[in-house]
């Protein structure tokens, strides 16, 4: 019986799950997960974008989110799905390749290291300088916060 | 050109690369079904340790600019 696939960012394949008789089938479900998750994700965003370094409520928003972050890691790695036997096992796919991300890596973060230990300061800003410069706006820290959010998704899916 | 100056056009050349990325990885042209970071993920899947590493960076860079 030929079940429906689509081929997942993993490389592994699923089966796709059939609709239900309401039509709504599965995809209704993971777009009402999905918006529920960025509903919360935007309320975590406001209320630590209203924190100040170095104060309990920060140490407190922050550390919550790691405590997932570091339980959905652990889930991962234990349940951690493998490629299927010819798939590619590196960086490289059908139609991408990590290396544009770990060169655009590799350059920033040398460029980092050049602007700490670089000189002063002013002359020579960090992430962290242009950071604070930007976090003096709520509305932009929650923007940054959302950012880090997203990116911390990207990497535990 | 001042250094504080250009250290920030050089900041600023490696975030719009970074929208760039993005950009292109969501509209397909550098990942599969259209989703972004394919092949970042299809790197950490293959190598655990990666991956857990990336992740530690992930969480020490939101501690260092959010709690510290």
């Amino acid at each position: 019986m030929n079940q429906p696939t689509e081929r997942w960012g993993r490389g592994v394949q699923r089966r796709k799950a059939p609709d239900t008789a309401d039509g709504r089938g599965r995809q209704g479900t993971i777009t009402g997960r999905r918006v529920a998750l960025g509903t919360v994700a935007v309320a975590y965003a406001a209320v630590l974008a209203t924190t100040s370094p170095f104060t309990a409520a920060a140490d407190a928003l922050t550390a919550g989110a790691l405590a997932v972050a570091a339980a959905v890691l652990v889930v991962g790695l234990a349940t951690r799905r493998t490629t299927p036997s010819g798939a590619p096992r590196t960086g490289e796919t059908a139609q991408g390749s990590a290396l544009p991300w770990v060169v655009l890596l590799a350059v920033a973060a040398a460029w980092e290291l050049y602007c700490f230990f670089g000189g002063p300061r002013p002359a020579h800003p960090t992430l962290s300088t242009l950071y604070d410069l930007a976090a003096r706006w709520p509305a932009v820290k929650a923007v940054l916060v959302l950012a880090w959010l997203a990116l911390g998704w990207e990497l535990q899916r | 050109m001042t250094w504080r100056s250009a250290t920030f056009a050089v900041w600023a050349a490696l975030g719009l690369a970074t929208v760039v990325l993005v950009v292109l990885a969501a509209s397909g042209r550098a990942g599969v079904l259209r989703r972004p970071f394919v092949p970042v993920h299809a790197t950490l899947v293959a190598h655990p340790w990666l991956r857990v590493l990336t992740v530690f960076a992930w969480a020490w860079a939101g501690w260092h600019f959010f709690a510290r």
